[in-house]
């Protein structure tokens, strides 16, 4: 047959609506497309046509069990099952509504009996199988829904059977079922004398039945329910008792129209005093308003008009068959939640804060009392104290300062222009913190950029200027002409110092000699040096000579030799490291700074230094350096320490006279700075300079004057054609 | 003149010429190898004047002749060349100690030997101590010596009352004028000790092509 199904483990031929092989039991179908199918066993293939039906029933009554789940799931339910929720929720409104008619504990015995029978019920529809589309289940609702939501508690009041009677809720799909496996068993006793008379007297419409099962359920009531006897019965139900059972049972959905009928026909008039207030209220609404939901008909949705608690009609909404969940709107919703907040007492508000401080972590206790009172005083002065934020007094910021406040700002939804984060600062720190706050305020804006009021020098005017300075300078050397030498200068007040301390050099006496330059300014130095040492070798003094630099003892035999010293007045003492402290060390303690060889010449053992204990011995320190620098390290570490009686002389480079101005007197007692210092001193001794080096000062100040000439105008040239090229 | 110092007269002809030629034909061989010979000798030269007047007659000998005073700078100087090395923590005592001693030796030398005595300097200036000063270079000296102090003064003075406004703003222009001719007076200093060297070198090419094509 081709619409058969082979199995796929034993090869045997199923027909295409089992979903387990009938000879092994295997499944032939995944499990998603098993569940709309008949197992094996299950009724014949006459029923598919039926089961269609149901099916479509079946997907339509999911969308509102979907519905129902999700909001058992919202009320945050304990974790169970959807039938056991539903069960629960039975069992609660039963006790509510009970509770409500100041039915006692004996009403819970009816209750159970109740249960009981629906026990019962079960089982004998276990027995009556397998015909499983007639006996509601968990997956298969019944298939007649317009008699599922049965009130048996609707001929009770001869209204619609969702005043009194068990929720019909769980009824519209497998909720007869989810009942059945939930309730709670009571005991015998707890059972109401009036449920007990019930279901003894009508089990028809005691239990919730199947619609479908109408039939069956009443055998099965009558025998698990106990009979009650009549003194048990509450007074106004037992003028209830021997009414038809079509009276008191509950009706089916679809009987819904005849049931006020039969109520009214039925009930009898109760004494104001004997009908409760739960019931009282009842009367009069029209079971379609106020009964559990009419079961739906085949075409359309139903439309249930539901009450909540106070009676109110909220609204037609459409609601899952058989359910008698209330579906409150948003505004309702909220205002309920306000009126349930605002009725709460503040005994049980301070009971729930005593208990969630109780729950607070320790660091957070110690927060709070190390916080508390912190903020207090932290005012700079000439600065009012701010008025505090509002304490917050309750919740787990408690007593902590600073702690914004909840309500009126919430709903300030900007963005914060200060960072949030709250840092943990002492009370000194907070008042830095102020401090510097405050400083910053207070510091002015800065002006706006181009508002400068001085304005530089235009850059052309300054290279005419450096021009016509260098124009003037070559001029001036070509009017007088070359080689005719220098006017005479007149000595500087240094040169002439000078003068008179190497004048003042006793005959034999020891000048101590300290080179202190390098190799490529020898040509200046030897030239500033030349009229010096001449002056000097007229005294016929020992030369101690040293070095603070490495190249400088043969610099210094180079010098002494061009100028014809004799080496039986030199005594050398080589070279001097550690730059300044070496230099502090030469004025304190010279022989220390020069200690004598193990092996080889002692320079302190020359008979010049015989009678020479110290830097007070010398009649003269001449430095002949090039840095400016490295002159002023000379005065600081020793000239300061040297005596009167050792002046401090130096012969150096062009740049050392404005260096050396501040110390002239003391401790610097004259120099010969470059060229020209040098010239003037020798117009001083009466021995003018030979005239080639007149001609190379000249050469050199020419050459000067043309090369920067030169390159100004190459560079103004170059940059004015790179400007224009851009 | 010897054939000696005919050599030596040549080679440093040649080496002048190679150094010069920079300034023309920027970094090219000659210039290289001339740059070359004279780090090196300057190098080896340097070592040898230390070697010889200070390492070996004050650390080596001494130590030869069980002298064990230099045991300790000798032994100072051994960690300072482990200084690079994984056991360059052993060095940082060393230099800790020459860095402090340096530091305390330019303090006091600074603060003794240049800040009083220009101060001391500047009011002599004004004093009269200086016979050859008259009255107005002294108060031009403490005129200067003040508008230099404004001119380096970074601080706002937009919020000044006007009255000190305009007087602060020439007395900083002054200052600058002055700061500008003083360091134009260094370097031209310094320029012209340039400019001298300079020119000695090219009067001794000068001399020596004039020997070697001419003759004395």
């Amino acid at each position: 047959m081709k619409d058969e199904l082979r199995c796929t483990w034993c090869g045997h031929e199923n027909p295409p609506h089992v979903v387990e092989c009938e000879k092994c039991g295997a499944p032939l179908k995944p499990v998603w497309e098993t569940e709309s199918l008949p197992r094996k066993g299950d009724a014949a293939p006459e029923v598919a046509s039926a089961l269609t039906e149901d099916e479509e029933l079946r997907r339509w009554l999911a969308q509102f069990a979907d519905e129902e789940v999700e909001s058992v799931e919202t009320a945050e339910v304990p974790e169970a099952d959807e039938t056991t929720i539903d069960e629960e929720r039975l069992l609660e409104w039963v006790e509510q509504e009970v509770g409500e008619t100041e039915v006692e504990a004996e009403d819970r015995a009816a209750l159970e009996a109740w249960r009981e029978a629906r026990e019962a019920e079960r089982t004998l529809s276990e027995a009556e199988e397998p015909v499983p589309l007639e006996t509601p289940s968990a997956e298969e609702p019944p298939t007649a829904p317009s008699e599922a939501a049965v009130d048996w508690t609707a001929p009770l009041v001869g209204e619609g059977p969702a005043e009194e009677g068990p929720p019909a809720a769980p009824e519209a799909e497998g909720a007869p079922e989810a009942a059945e496996a939930g309730l709670p068993e009571l005991e015998p006793g707890e059972v109401p004398d009036w449920m007990a008379s019930l279901v003894g007297e009508s089990p028809a419409e005691e239990g919730p039945p199947a619609a479908s099962e109408a039939e069956g359920a009443p055998e099965a009531a009558e025998a698990g329910l106990p009979e009650l006897e009549p003194g048990e019965v509450p007074d106004w139900m037992a003028s209830l008792v021997g009414e038809g059972p079509a009276e008191e049972g509950p009706p089916a959905a679809s009987e819904a129209e005849g049931a006020p009928e039969a109520a009214e026909a039925g009930l009898p008039e109760l004494e104001p005093g004997e009908v409760p207030d739960w019931m009282a209220s009842l009367v009069g609404e029209s079971p379609a308003e106020e009964g559990p939901p009419a079961a739906p008909e085949a075409e359309e949705r139903p439309e249930v008009v539901t009450e909540d608690r106070s009676g109110e009609t909220l609204g037609e909404t459409p609601l899952m068959p058989g359910s008698a969940e209330v579906l409150l709107g948003e505004e309702e919703l909220e205002a309920l939640l306000e009126e349930a907040a605002a009725s709460r007492p503040a005994e049980e508000a301070e009971e729930a804060q005593a208990v969630q401080e109780d729950q607070l972590p320790e660091w957070v206790r110690a927060l709070r009392e190390r916080l508390a009172g912190e903020d207090e005083g932290v005012v700079l002065p000439g600065e009012e104290e701010e008025e505090p934020l509002e304490p917050v007094l309750a919740g787990p910021l408690a007593g902590i300062p600073d702690v914004l406040p909840v309500e009126p700002r919430l709903t300030q939804m900007v963005q914060p222009t200060q960072p949030v984060l709250k840092l943990v600062l002492r009370k000194e720190e907070r008042y830095w913190a102020k401090w510097l706050e405050r400083l910053l305020q207070t510091e002015e804006a800065p002006g706006e950029a181009g508002t400068a009021v001085e304005r530089p020098m235009p850059y052309w005017l300054w290279r005419l200027v450096v021009g016509l300075a260098f124009m003037l300078g070559l001029l001036a050397m070509l009017v007088r002409g070359w080689g005719r030498g220098l006017p005479a200068r007149v000595p500087s007040p240094a040169v002439q110092e000078f003068f008179y301390t190497a004048q003042s050099v006793p005959p034999g006496g020891v000048v101590m000699v300290a080179v202190d330059y390098l190799p490529a300014w020898a040509p200046e130095i030897s030239l500033a040096a030349q009229p010096a040492l001449r002056l000097l070798e007229a005294r016929q003094p020992y030369y101690l000579v040293l070095s603070t630099q490495p190249f400088g003892p043969g610099l210094a035999h180079a010098l002494l030799t061009e100028l014809g010293v004799p080496p039986e007045r030199i005594i050398w003492l080589g070279y001097l490291p550690g730059g300044r402290a070496g230099l502090a060390m030469l004025a304190r303690w010279p022989k220390a700074a020069f200690p004598p060889a193990v092996q080889g010449p002692n320079p302190w053992e020359h008979p010049a230094l015989a009678q020479w204990q110290g830097m007070s011995d010398t009649a003269m320190l001449l430095v002949l350096t090039d840095q400016p620098i490295r002159a002023r390290e000379w005065v600081e570490q020793v000239g300061l320490l040297l005596s009167p009686e050792t002046p401090l002389v130096f012969v150096g480079s062009a740049g050392l006279g404005p260096v050396l101005e501040p110390y002239l007197g003391h401790p610097v007692r004259g120099w010969v700075s470059g060229f020209e210092d040098a010239q003037a001193l020798a117009g001083l001794t009466g021995h003018p300079m030979p005239a080639n080096l007149h001609r190379l000062w000249q050469g050199a100040m020419m050459l000067g004057l043309v090369l920067a000439m030169l390159s100004g105008v190459t560079l103004a040239v170059v940059h004015r054609i790179r400007r224009r090229s851009q | 003149m010897g054939l000696a110092e005919l050599a030596g007269l040549v080679v440093a002809l040649v080496m002048t010429v190679g150094v010069l030629s920079y300034a023309l034909f920027g970094n090219h061989e000659l210039f290289r190898g001339v740059a070359a010979v004279f780090v090196g000798v300057t190098a080896g030269y340097a070592a040898a004047v230390v070697m010889r007047t200070f390492v070996i007659p004050r650390l080596i000998q001494p130590f030869l002749v069980r002298h064990w005073v230099v045991v300790v700078p000798l032994a100072l100087g051994l960690l300072l060349l482990l200084r690079g090395t994984r056991f360059g923590g052993l060095a940082t005592p060393v230099l800790a100690f020459l860095v402090g001693v340096a530091a305390a030796t330019l303090l006091v030398g600074v603060v003794l030997g240049t800040l009083f005595p220009q101060v001391l300097a500047t009011w002599k200036e004004w004093s009269g101590f200086r016979v050859w000063l008259t009255p107005t270079q002294g108060m031009l000296s403490w005129l200067f010596v003040i508008a230099v102090l404004v001119a380096f003064h970074f601080g706002r003075h937009e919020d000044w009352p006007r009255a000190l406004q305009y007087p602060f703003r020439g007395l900083r222009i002054v200052g600058r004028f002055v700061v500008v001719v003083t360091l134009a007076v260094l370097f031209l200093r310094v320029y012209q000790s340039a400019l001298l060297a300079l020119a000695e070198r090219v009067l001794f090419l000068w001399e020596t092509l004039r020997f070697l094509l001419l003759g004395p």
